[in-house]
């Protein structure tokens, strides 16, 4: 039998918050941003909670009164693409080592697929300057210079 | 050596300099600070350049490929230390060509540049922002990208990137009389109730912000300058109306402007992520230090204080009305949103 997939968030690169029902991630290494609402929220919560994407997608059937195998595809795209943007790591774990947390009760409503809305806008602030010739003696005492 | 000192919220802001050239450059944004409190806590910034002083900067011990993001030196920054380096790599001379150096430990920086020549408008308008950051910042004093603007009901502060109309609300706010504290930076407590305190005591408009409000052309320092390019006009407010210069305001809600034309301008009820999500990140991104810690004061902020939409879209004179209105009715306990 396969070992449930969990995930991680690494502090070091992102941060997160819940407030409200509504999730603000930051990767503060790619200067992305996302918001994650309803489901989205939801599903980060638990995941984030320690809960594998099995158990989310399980708990999500009994929440909305469907069958699991109606949701898992969501729940799967979802996990991929918070992996995709690098805001999660995979990680396999036995249940047991891993107790997982409640979180809170899920949005009100009919199910609506998670959805990850992306800011890209300061990413131009993290860019890298390309390289650029010195002389022998060293920076900061430039020499000829040439572009690369 | 020319020593001035400020305060800044519950901190003693010591600005030192070598030479003369620099200080009638850069401290006309901080002149307007009120005196040092004694028995605050310290925090220095050492400034020099190399054209008028004669005296060199030693040899950087790390090489162009080290400079990462922002002009963080990969190896010479950590929990303690901090190293950016402000250059254009691909610029003759490398530019803007400036060192910022700072130990968090004895919040103490040095900030150095090779001349006043290099200068670039930014520095004049909010000088050695980076090294102010990290000195002055705390577990209860961090440094927020946005505008803070008041009336006898208290504060605002007004949050969104450029061009959000930040800088234009806070100017019609002073045009109407409103307390003024920055608009582009300001100093936020987050012990207790949440102040807002002033650092930068001027504002930047962009040539289409002047033109809604003519009545600032009068006072505009460096009126030649290229703005409609890439820089800005500075406003020196602590000069010009040093009355509404407001050093530490109670804030009661943060405004996410939403510039909206044709419709009306008003204010309504938004929602925290909403607030942290227009807080947050420029203010991370734009500040080098430690991400981690500012988003965590941000979402306790925004926790306690509302968050509205100020939608933009009449008259600029009608944001400071709609701003005056709500700041009364949050006095009075009379928003039931």
């Amino acid at each position: 039998m396969a070992e449930p997939q969990r995930i991680a968030v690494n502090p070091d690169r992102v941060v997160h918050e819940t407030i409200e029902g509504e999730t603000i991630v930051i990767h503060l290494d790619t200067g992305t941003y996302y918001s994650l609402r309803g489901s989205a929220a939801h599903i980060w919560d638990m995941l984030e909670a320690g809960w594998s994407a099995d158990e989310v997608t399980d708990e999500l059937a009994l929440c909305y009164e469907t069958r699991a195998d109606a949701l898992a595809g969501s729940v799967r795209e979802f996990v991929s693409g918070l992996v995709r943007e690098d805001l999660v790591e995979r990680r396999n774990g036995d249940a047991s080592a891993q107790p997982r947390r409640p979180v809170a009760s899920p949005p009100d409503g009919e199910f609506s697929p998670p959805k990850i809305e992306k800011f890209t806008d300061m990413q131009y602030f993290l860019l890298l300057d390309p390289v650029h010739e010195v002389e022998a003696t060293g920076w900061p005492h430039a020499g000829a210079s040439v572009a690369d | 050596m020319l020593e001035h000192d400020f305060r800044v919220g519950g901190m003693h802001l010591r600005v030192r300099f070598a030479g003369t050239e620099l200080a009638p450059l850069l401290l006309p944004a901080l002149r307007h600070l009120q005196p040092a409190r004694p028995g605050a806590e310290l925090a220095t910034v050492s400034i020099w350049d190399s054209d008028s002083t004669g005296v060199p900067v030693p040899l950087f011990p790390w090489g162009p490929q080290d400079v990462r993001e922002r002009g963080e030196i990969r190896g010479f920054s950590d929990s303690r230390v901090r190293t950016v380096y402000h250059g254009d790599m691909l610029a003759p001379g490398f530019g803007f060509h400036a060192l910022s150096v700072c130990d968090l430990d004895s919040r103490s920086a040095i900030f150095w540049v090779q001349g006043r020549d290099r200068l670039p408008w930014t520095e004049l308008a909010e000088p050695v922002r980076p090294a102010l950051h990290w000195i002055l910042s705390g577990p209860s004093l961090h440094l927020v990208h946005a505008a803070g603007v008041s009336t006898d009901d208290g504060g605002v502060l007004i949050a969104g990137k450029g061009g959000s109309g930040k800088t234009t609300t806070a100017l019609a706010c002073l045009d109407a009389g409103f307390g003024f504290s920055g608009d582009n930076y300001v100093a936020l407590s987050t012990a207790g109730r949440p102040v807002a305190h002033s650092l930068f005591g001027n504002a930047k408009p962009r040539p289409g912000g002047l033109a809604l409000l003519p009545g600032f052309a009068r006072e505009l320092e460096r009126p030649d300058c290229d703005a409609g390019g890439e820089e800005r006009y500075i406003v020196d407010v602590g000069r010009h109306r040093p009355e509404l210069i407001r050093h530490d305001v109670p804030i009661e809600a943060l405004l996410v402007p939403r510039i909206l034309p044709g419709g009306p301008t008003r204010v309504r009820k938004g929602s925290p992520g909403e607030g942290l999500l227009t807080l947050a990140p420029t203010t991370i991104f734009q500040l080098p230090g430690n991400g981690g810690v500012a988003f965590r004061a941000m979402t306790e902020f925004v926790k306690r204080v509302p968050t509205y939409v100020l939608e933009l879209g009449g008259e600029v004179a009608e944001a400071p009305r709609a701003i005056a209105g709500l700041l009364r009715e949050l006095r009075a306990g009379r928003r039931e949103d």
